[in-house]
């Protein structure tokens, strides 16, 4: 799962959902662009309910990576 | 020096690189069994910023600052899913 911080996102929020994320287990990438913020989920993130994560403040995209078969 | 001597002293530097990863991983791994013992949490964003800001602070070149943060980035998403993992696994 990828997690795509607005420009206008400032750190609070970025903490806020590094730490909700950590609390669960999962383990994270953040890539700091020019302008925006990567957050990547590693781990099993079927369990993560994408609507929760995109209404966190700050959440411009969640993008789900599909599943090989 | 010819592309050959660079490349070895890359390989080399890599080599010296790579024992300074994972020495301080061994370190985070100490802070994370202080933690544990406090029960702190892994995740300590305060702690997280002071670093990329000091490495951004100490940097002379000729990576960027953006650049050298979001090397930082990953050595401190590392050492903190090692905390994590080991705390996990002590239970």
């Amino acid at each position: 799962m990828l997690i795509v911080m607005r420009k206008t996102a400032d750190e609070g929020a970025q903490d806020t959902i590094k730490a909700y994320l950590i609390d669960r287990g999962f383990d994270i990438h953040q890539s700091t662009g020019a302008n925006r913020v990567i957050i990547g989920v590693i781990g099993d993130t079927e369990s993560i309910p994408e609507a929760e994560i995109a209404a966190f403040p700050g959440v411009l995209q969640v993008v789900r990576i599909a599943k090989e078969e | 020096m010819t592309i050959d001597e660079i490349r070895q002293e890359i390989d080399r530097l890599d080599s010296e690189l790579l024992r300074i990863f994972n020495e301080r991983a061994s370190l985070a791994l100490k802070i994370g069994e202080i933690k544990k013992g406090l029960d702190l949490p892994v995740y300590d964003p305060a702690r997280e910023k002071r670093i990329f800001t000091r490495m951004s602070a100490e940097n002379s070149g000729p990576l960027d600052d953006q650049a050298i943060v979001r090397l930082f980035e990953r050595v401190v998403d590392e050492s903190r899913r090692l905390e994590r993992i080991n705390t996990a696994g002590d239970h």
